[in-house]
This record gives structure tokens, C-alpha cells and sequence, in this order.
């Protein structure tokens, strides 16, 4: 501003908004940087006086106005409310002309549903798994007895012992094959009957007419060939016995400490 | 001495105090009641500005955070004013009408906006209100619009100086009307003219230059006495009223 009076001038015209936008621009970049306290005080004043003009042309709007305005506010400020805060589902019971208790109420049994609907699906979901599991299971046995196969087939002492049925199973056989190194077992039975409830194979060996019991098993329906690992498996040296043989019969599901059922298969043991 | 009058009228209605008619004993006892009265005056005077400004950035805090009779106590203190001054500078009502109520939603929507280190409230109100009309006048679509006026529907640039108040108004406002009416009608008719055509019709110094067939220097000095002239009337009317 060259001077005094043209800074008032420029001023008056800024507070009065009658500036051309280069003029109104350089205007506020001199009262930003470069007014002293004297110009900005002055500018205050004419500014709080231009903005009284107003008063002098007071008019009420129609009444009218005033609710038209609070209504489009309240439903402005609803719908503003609604999507920014409230979930849908406080929406959907307002919709239904649903209040508080009756929200709490129906909230409440829905978490309960929900929870019900929860617990049959973790159930379900525990007898899916399991379900699952017992293949993956049985296939790790059936992996682990023939890993054990293989291990005591390359073992340096072996007892093999050829089980033959007796007359009225007469199509069953089976096999023992002893470690004697790792003293350690592996039977395999074929073609027995399906077993009773409540009963299975008892394994016995019977050295110098002393019975020994060697272990309980439960061949599976679905199977002609049932293998069985027997580990800490004591085998008696047949050079050292007069008479080794072996035995399996029908017992009872816990097993007997001696042989009370019927004799199944019969067999004694071969040096190879 | 109407003028003070007329605002402890005002102060009795609002608190609901008796109307008293002075008895005059003597002359003596006149001065003394009009110095207790004028005392009075300014103490209600100065707290009520003070409450006014901190009341009303009170409002704006509230309708930033959505509360809705803020924004209706707004209305009611500064819808007369704003309705005013867009009919004023749109020159037509239903427009004014459809116009103050996009303010009002702007407000709603831009409360959180206001900073009380720049201004005032009612500066704030009337800066927006006064921007928001101009760009009206100025759009196509008003242009358009006032084409299909006929002459009689289409209201030639003139101030109605309006003797309307609202009921819900603060007697600071009513005290202001006052004021600015009074100061108005003193300065010269020429310097008012051309004040109040670059406030209501947001017209350059050179545009109205040019349209007025004024020169653009007396165009400026007329604006620049004019409103030096307005503000020391204003003092007075201030001064006098304390």
C-alpha cells in the first residue's frame, strides 16, 4: 500500500467484497505479511461495521421455514446417524416399530440360538474329525506293523511259527514271526470267524506243558488278513524246550490266565 | 435517550419485570435517576455482548456435535437477519427461502468449520450467507430464471430498510438495528448508494463505475467516506449509549 488513504480505500472495498479476485488476493497476502498492528485494527473495525449493514434490512423469513429446516435436519441427522453408527439390525427393528426391551429381548434370544447353533456344529464338526482321524490312525498302525515286518524279517534270529486251523475252521491259518534278537513278534491270523461280542483271540505258548499267556486280539470283520505287533515278546528258544508249540483261542474280551475257550489254531515253531 | 429506553423496556419484558412510569419531583432528582439507569445500562450492556459471543460459540460447539436445538436456537436468533440479506442481494422470496435453508443445512453440515480467533459468529454467518447469495446471482441458472420474470415480478435494486423483529432475537441484535438504521439515514444518500450496491449486488468498483456512469475514483472515495462516515456514527451511537 502506497499510502494511508489507499490502504483504507483498498479496505473498505475488501469488507465490502467489491475486490476483483487479483485485487482481493494481493490485499490478504499484505494483511497476512506485511500489516502492522495499526492497519490491522483498522481493517477490523470497517469489517465489523460493514457487517452490520445486514441488520438494517432485517425480514423474517415465513414460519413455515423454520420447521421445513428442523425437519430436513432431523431426518439429515438420522440418516446420517443410521449409517454411520447404528448396525442394520437395530435399523431393521426400528423399521418394525420395535423399542428397547423388545430389541434387548429378541437380541438376546438370537445370541442364544446363535450359541445353540454353535455347539451342535462344534459337536458335528468333533465327530467329522474324528471320523476323518480313524483312517489316518489305522493306516499309521498298519504303516508301523509292517515297518516292524520288514525289521524283524532282517533280523539274524527268527522263529517262524506256521499256524494251522482247527478242523471246524479249517480254511483259517496264521503266522508267527519272532525277533529273538529284539524279542519282538508279529502275528498275522486269516480267515477266523467273525468274533462274538465280548470275546477275542487269546495268543498262548506252551513250552514243557507250562501255558503262557502271550496277549489279546481282536481281528477286524472287514478283513481276511489281521496283522499284530507284540512288543517285549519272550520267546522260548525251542533248541533249549522239549516241546514248543503255540496256541490261539476264543476268550473272553479282557482275556483269561488260561485257556478256557474253544482252540482256534495250533502251531509250533520252525528254526530258519 | 429512546434508544435506552426502548432496551430496558426490552430488559423488563425478557425478565418479566413492571413497567414503572418515572415521577419526576425535580429536576435534581432526574439527573440522578437517568446516571443510575444509564450505570445499569452499561453493565447490562457490556455482559450482555460478553455472554452473547461466548454463547453463540457455544451453539456452533453444540451443532458440530449434532445437536439439533442449537441449531433451531440459531434459526431463531439469526434467520431474520440471513432471510434479509439473501432477499436483499436474490431479490426474490422463494429463492430467499430455498436459499436460507441451504445455509442453515451448510451450517449444520460446516459448524465444526468456525474458528473463533478469526471472527465473530455473526461475522462468520453473515461472511457465508453474503458468499453463498452472491455466487447465486451470479449462476446461470438465476440469471435464466430472472429473465422469465416479467418487470413486475423482477424487484429493481432497492433496500427495504425493514422495521421487522424477530421475537426470538437477543436485544443485542435489536440495539444494533437500531444503531445501523439510525446511522444509515445520516450519511450522504450518494455514499450509501454505492455502499450498499457493492454489498448487496457484489459488484467490482469498476463494474459499478461503469454501470452508474460514476467516475472510479469518486466511485472509491464515496465507498471509503461512507463507510468511515457509517463507523464514527456507530461510535457515537455506542458512546452515547454508554
Amino acid at each position: 500500500m502506497r499510502n494511508h488513504k489507499e490502504f483504507r480505500e483498498t479496505c473498505v472495498a475488501y469488507v465490502l467484497g467489491t475486490l476483483e479476485d487479483k485485487e482481493r488476493e494481493d490485499f490478504e497476502l499484505f494483511l497476512h505479511r506485511q500489516a502492522d498492528q495499526n492497519h490491522l485494527e483498522i481493517y477490523r473495525e470497517l469489517r465489523d461495521t460493514a457487517m452490520l449493514l445486514p441488520l438494517a434490512v432485517r425480514q423474517n423469513p415465513p414460519e413455515h421455514l423454520r420447521k421445513q429446516l428442523l425437519d430436513a435436519i432431523q431426518a439429515q441427522h438420522q440418516h446420517t446417524q443410521q449409517s454411520t453408527s447404528k448396525p442394520r439390525v437395530l435399523r431393521l427393528y426400528r423399521s418394525l416399530g420395535l423399542h428397547k426391551p423388545a430389541v434387548a429381548l429378541l437380541t438376546l434370544a438370537a445370541l442364544l440360538l446363535l450359541g445353540f447353533g454353535l455347539m451342535i456344529y462344534s459337536f458335528m464338526l468333533h465327530q467329522h474329525l474324528d471320523d476323518r482321524q480313524k483312517p489316518v490312525v489305522e493306516l499309521h498302525d498298519e504303516l508301523t506293523i509292517m515297518q516292524a515286518y520288514l525289521g524283524i524279517l532282517e533280523s539274524q534270529q527268527l522263529e517262524y511259527v506256521y499256524l494251522d486251523g482247527a478242523d471246524h475252521v479249517s480254511a483259517a491259518f496264521g503266522r508267527l514271526i519272532c525277533d529273538l534278537d529284539q524279542k519282538r513278534a508279529l502275528l498275522q491270523i486269516s480267515n477266523l470267524p467273525p468274533l462274538p461280542h465280548d470275546k477275542a483271540y487269546q495268543l498262548w505258548a506252551i513250552k514243557n506243558g507250562q501255558v503262557i499267556n502271550k496277549g489279546v486280539v481282536a481281528p477286524r470283520e472287514d478283513r481276511v488278513h489281521n496283522f499284530f505287533l507284540f512288543r517285549e515278546f519272550e520267546i522260548e528258544d525251542p533248541s533249549e524246550a522239549e516241546s514248543v508249540y503255540f496256541a490261539i483261542t476264543l476268550e473272553p474280551a479282557t482275556g483269561e490266565n488260561e485257556p478256557s475257550g474253544e482252540m482256534l489254531m495250533r502251531g509250533s515253531p520252525v528254526m530258519l | 435517550m429512546v434508544h435506552i429506553l426502548h432496551i430496558l423496556h426490552i430488559h423488563r419484558q425478557i425478565h418479566g419485570l413492571p413497567e414503572r412510569v418515572p415521577q419526576i419531583s425535580n429536576p435534581g432528582a432526574t439527573i440522578y435517576r437517568n446516571y443510575i439507569t444509564m450505570s445499569i445500562l452499561i453493565l447490562l450492556s457490556v455482559l450482555n455482548r460478553k455472554s452473547h459471543d461466548e454463547n453463540e460459540s457455544l451453539l456452533l460447539t453444540r451443532i458440530a456435535e449434532g445437536d439439533e436445538e442449537a441449531l433451531a436456537r440459531l434459526y431463531d436468533l439469526y434467520s431474520g437477519i440471513l432471510f434479509g440479506l439473501i432477499r436483499t442481494i436474490v431479490k426474490n422470496s422463494e429463492t430467499a427461502e430455498d436459499l436460507l435453508q441451504e445455509i442453515f443445512l451448510l451450517i449444520w453440515k460446516r459448524a465444526a468449520s468456525f474458528d473463533p480467533s478469526k471472527g465473530s459468529v455473526y461475522t462468520w454467518l453473515i461472511t457465508l450467507t453474503r458468499n453463498k447469495s452472491i455466487d447465486k446471482i451470479r449462476s446461470k441458472s438465476y440469471r435464466m430464471q430472472q429473465q422469465h420474470l416479467s418487470d413486475e415480478q423482477a424487484m429493481p435494486f432497492s433496500i427495504l430498510v425493514s422495521n421487522e423483529k424477530s421475537p426470538h432475537e437477543s436485544m443485542w441484535l435489536d440495539e444494533k438495528t437500531e444503531i445501523i438504521k439510525n446511522a444509515l439515514n445520516k450519511i450522504p444518500a450518494k455514499q450509501r448508494k454505492v455502499i450498499e450496491i457493492a454489498f448487496y449486488e457484489g459488484l467490482s468498483q469498476s463494474k459499478i463505475s461503469e454501470m452508474y456512469h460514476i467516475p472510479l475514483g469518486t466511485v472509491k472515495t464515496r465507498m471509503r467516506q461512507g463507510l468511515e462516515k457509517l463507523q464514527v456514527l456507530l461510535k457515537n451511537s455506542e458512546e452515547m449509549l454508554r
